[in-house]
């Protein structure tokens, strides 16, 4: 499951939308400014360390859910 | 009479507890927001934070490295074939949503049907019989007679009231909870590592 969030782009201010999914396959994301061309990709090397916060972050998210989902009283006693 | 009716109604609600009814979910909402709170703190500090090479006792942040490519105009204002590559260096910190992980709405439905039904049935029978025997004899003796009276009285009655009353209440309480924004501390911390991010060019090998 992937994780949607954004950075700020370092040369007009804009946003640029990233997806955690697409981030650590080594795709790049586009400044969302028309007028900007600014693209950012994560560097090879730090694949690993950006692939384990958000791993840790998704099974957290995970499993607050299923906690709550299996029964919705459940979500108060996570 | 209407009032006497309303302020009966009232009477039904008065004994219920609401304040556990409304206040507890939203406590529980609470603390399961502080857990989950808790639990985020752990990961953000065991996966964003590293501990400083120099003081053990410090954290830094984690800082991760993205290839930025920004495509360069000449002279003539056409596109360069190659874009520029640069480094950015930011801080893992700053692209973890760290704001998701929350309750987000808490709605307590609280309805309350109140039935009142009274029905009162009430037959009352009465059957009596007095009989009354009186004798009053004598013996006629020329002008003397005898005289035997007799009585019966008997009652008969039946009252019946019969009286059935519904009435019927609901009250529905809906509290929203929304979600609660990030420590101002940490959003500081996050706005100055993003206002920070600087290029800095590749070195050309």
């Amino acid at each position: 499951m992937s994780i949607q969030t954004k950075i700020t782009c370092p040369d007009c201010g804009g946003d640029i939308h990233i997806d955690s999914v697409l981030l650590i396959s080594g795709a790049s994301f586009q400044c969302s400014s028309e007028s900007c061309s600014t693209a950012i990709s994560l560097a090879a090397k730090d694949v690993n360390k950006v692939s384990k916060a958000f791993n840790g972050f998704e099974n957290l998210k995970s499993k607050s859910i299923q906690t709550a989902g299996s029964d919705p009283s459940n979500i108060f006693e996570l | 009479m209407a009032v006497n009716k309303e302020s009966y109604m009232a009477k039904q609600f008065s004994g219920l507890p609401l304040k556990s009814l409304i206040g507890a979910p939203l406590k529980a909402a609470t603390d399961a927001n502080g857990m989950m709170a808790r639990a985020q703190t752990q990961l953000i500090l065991s996966t964003c934070f590293e501990k400083s090479q120099d003081d053990d006792e410090r954290l830094k942040p984690k800082m991760i490295t993205f290839v930025l490519e920004r495509t360069i105009l000449d002279e003539d204002g056409k596109p360069e074939p190659e874009p520029a590559k640069m480094n950015i260096s930011l801080p893992l910190l700053t692209i973890v949503p760290l704001n998701s992980l929350a309750v987000e709405t808490l709605k307590v439905s609280f309805e309350m049907d109140v039935k009142s039904s009274t029905e009162y049935n009430h037959e009352k029978g009465e059957d009596s019989k007095n009989t009354s025997k009186g004798a009053v004899t004598s013996d006629y003796k020329g002008d003397q007679y005898t005289v035997e009276m007799h009585g019966t009285l008997a009652k008969s009655s039946k009252n019946g009231v019969n009286n059935k009353n519904s009435t019927s209440a609901r009250y529905e309480i809906e509290l929203q909870a929304g979600q609660l924004p990030l420590p101002k501390g940490l959003t500081t911390i996050i706005d100055a590592f993003t206002k920070n991010i600087a290029p800095i060019q590749t070195k050309k090998q």
